[in-house]
């Protein structure tokens, strides 16, 4: 799994975009899923983000609570309303158009 | 029932975790595999959640503690649904034997890439470890595949599913709705090969009248019970009607048991045989619950339970109607040695009926039982449901020893023991039949045994007569030996025409004896008197008894409506008299 569960640390409040990526472990979708969005997020996104990335077979909690049956989902948690896309966020353009809504 | 269970269970390598819904495990041979998946499918509303609801929560009252995942109901409904068949969820949840959890399905979600089960398994995985769950049930898996458009994706994730699920030794029953009416979709076809263990439920409307079914149609490594079971969802959830299950181990048929008649117990070489199942058959207004409540009359009499199922008229009606031949009921009944069961036919399914003939069965613990009349049953849904309710009495009372009398109202003789059709005759012991003849302007009621297994009975047709003191059997053939064996004949003042005719010729043929014997006084041969008379009358009780066999015959051959031709003796008579006329 890799070590970058919260970044960038810096921009907590001040972040115009927060999401949510829930993994499951480093399985292909989720390892897929999370350089996409990272990638895309430093693109599009270059320190106005928040990206909080949760291994749901750490915390199954969080999948409990936030009703993640499917991984990878990215949730949109701010700016309002919440968006969710499933999937390894292969297709850029398409993402991208989700979650600037 | 239990020890039938363990009997049946003959694959050690197989454990097995028991349901606790009525009757299902005994077809399950002990339960669903343990650690492996079952599939339970069927259309909506057929009863899948509640057997899964019904699964987790007994297993949770037994030291199994279960998930609950649906994803086609959100909680509060689980827990309504649930409380309207006595599950308290709230409380096992309390106990932490339970968890439900019914997360939103949304179908329009976002989709970007391939995605997996993972957060479904990950909570699956943390709670299950965190309650330490035996058992799972994921109600509407299909719904949540509907998250794929893809088909050949389902089903790779639920094969992953599947075999995770059994790592986790986990037991499971995914339920899949099917279209209504449809046993299989062919998208989840492949579940089919994919679980252990395949339950089928469905659901009939039946001539406006709902019948639910269950059937196994898999068992990886067991044996199961191969038919079509019928089943209730009652106030205690699902409920099978656990009988035509696996073995059916009838009792012998006990002793002689009267019918509460001497003269039909004499008919019948004995009377009834205890545990085995008597059909009254006839037309209507033939007698049939006289016999019936002869035969209850008389077992309550001698301190023997009655359970008596009227579909005909209500407890007080029958009771009242038979205050006229005499049969007091309301004391047995008072006393707690009758118990009646009326209903409605079409009140309900005949599951419902069923179960509710069982649970009286239960309670009341009936040494006999009397269903009056089969016939009304096919009111409960059809004639298939009528023979289906009837002989899973029938097998519930043999398997019990209980005596069985039923009355069916039929329209002939060819059909006395079918339910329009439907033969149950197999599965009857003793078989009554009771017609109305109707012979010069006037209506009699005639009694034969049909059949009587395991007794020597006689098979002649006999008046019946309904008396103020219950009925009367008039004996047609009586004699030295009996009814069995019986020739001669008995005088007795009748309005049946035989027996008029029979009169009549009583009377002619003593007219002409008495004639005979005035002649022969008045000749000299005192020495040949004796022997002329004696043979003279030999001979006329000869001609007598022919005469009436041969009106027996005939009145038996209109009532199984046969050919005139057919063993017509009448010419022959006729020329006996004939000659006994020109003879004088």
């Amino acid at each position: 799994m890799h070590d970058s569960h919260i970044k960038p640390k810096q921009q907590t409040f001040e972040a115009e975009y927060v999401f949510q990526l829930y993994v499951a472990g480093d399985s292909a979708n989720s390892t897929q899923a999370l350089h996409a969005f990272t990638k895309l997020c430093e693109e599009h996104f270059s320190g106005r983000f928040r990206l909080d990335v949760i291994d749901v077979l750490q915390d199954y909690r969080q999948a409990l609570d936030n009703h993640i049956l499917v991984t990878p989902t990215l949730l949109r948690i701010y700016p309002l309303p919440q968006i969710r896309v499933a999937g390894n966020l292969s297709d850029e353009e398409q993402v991208l158009s989700l979650v600037r809504g | 029932m239990a020890g039938k269970r363990l009997e049946t269970t003959r694959n050690p390598q197989i454990a097995k975790a028991p349901t606790y819904i009525g009757g299902l495990d005994d077809i399950l041979y002990g339960g669903l595999p343990v650690g492996r998946t079952t599939m339970v499918s069927g259309g909506p509303g057929c009863g899948k959640s509640i057997m899964g609801m019904q699964f987790i929560f007994n297993g949770a009252q037994h030291g199994q503690p279960g998930m609950f995942i649906s994803f086609e109901e959100p909680v509060t409904a689980i827990r309504q649904n649930a409380a309207t068949i006595g599950i308290d969820f709230p409380a096992a949840e309390a106990a932490g034997n339970v968890f439900l959890y019914a997360p939103p399905i949304n179908r329009k979600i976002n989709k970007s890439g391939d995605f997996d089960l993972g957060g479904l398994m990950a909570i699956i995985e943390g709670q299950s470890k965190a309650m330490n769950a035996r058992r799972l049930v994921l109600d509407g898996i299909d719904v949540l595949l509907r998250y794929y458009d893809d088909v050949a994706r389902e089903r790779e994730e639920l094969y992953f599913l599947n075999d995770w699920l059994r790592a986790k030794n986990l037991t499971t029953i995914l339920t899949v709705k099917l279209p209504p009416n449809e046993t299989s979709v062919e998208r989840y076809d492949f579940l089919d090969y994919m679980t252990d263990c395949v339950i089928h439920l469905d659901q009939r409307v039946i001539d406006q009248i709902t019948t639910r079914r269950l059937r196994i149609n898999k068992y990886r490594g067991s044996g199961h019970g191969r038919n079509e079971y019928p089943f209730i969802v009652s106030r205690n959830g699902l409920n099978l009607v656990p009988v035509s299950s696996i073995t059916l181990k009838h009792q012998k048929m006990g002793a002689f048991i009267s019918s509460g008649n001497d003269q039909l117990d004499e008919v019948l070489g004995g009377g009834y045989r205890r545990g085995s199942c008597v059909l009254v058959s006839g037309t209507t207004g033939s007698g049939k619950t006289t016999v019936a409540a002869t035969f209850a009359d008389a077992a309550c009499r001698r301190g023997e339970r009655v359970l008596y199922i009227d579909f005909e008229e209500s407890e007080e009606a029958m009771i009242e109607t038979m205050r006229s031949p005499g049969i007091d009921l309301q004391p047995h009944l008072e006393a707690e040695q009758l118990m009646f069961l009326t209903t409605m036919p079409e009140a309900r399914g005949a599951e419902e009926h069923l179960v509710e003939a069982y649970t009286a069965i239960e309670t009341f613990q009936p040494r006999h039982v009397v269903v009056d009349a089969i016939s009304a049953c096919s009111r409960m849904g059809g004639e298939q449901v009528a023979f289906e309710y009837v002989v899973r009495l029938i097998y519930a009372c043999k398997e019990r020893s209980i005596t069985c009398l039923l009355t069916n109202q039929t329209a002939g003789f060819q059909n006395v023991s079918e339910i329009s059709g439907i033969g149950i005759s197999s599965v009857v012991d003793t078989l009554l039949f009771l017609r109305l003849v109707n012979s010069t302007g006037e209506i009699n009621r005639l009694l034969t045994v049909v059949k009587s297994r395991g007794t020597k009975h006689s098979n002649q047709y006999r008046e019946f007569l309904i008396t103020d003191t219950g009925f009367e059997l008039k004996n047609v053939y009586s004699g030295e030996g009996g009814v069995l064996t019986g020739v001669a004949r008995r005088v007795q003042e009748t309005r049946d025409e035989l027996d008029l005719r029979r009169t009549e010729m009583e009377i002619r043929y003593k007219e002409q004896a008495l004639e005979r014997h005035r002649t022969m006084l008045d000749s000299d041969h005192d020495r040949l008197q004796a022997d002329v008379e004696a043979m003279k009358l030999e001979l006329e009780r000869l001609k007598l008894e022919y005469h009436i066999a041969a009106q027996a015959r005939e009145l038996r051959r209109q009532m199984r409506g046969g050919d005139k031709n057919d063993n017509d003796n009448s010419a022959f008579f006729n020329d006996l008299m004939r000659g006994e006329d020109d003879a004088r």
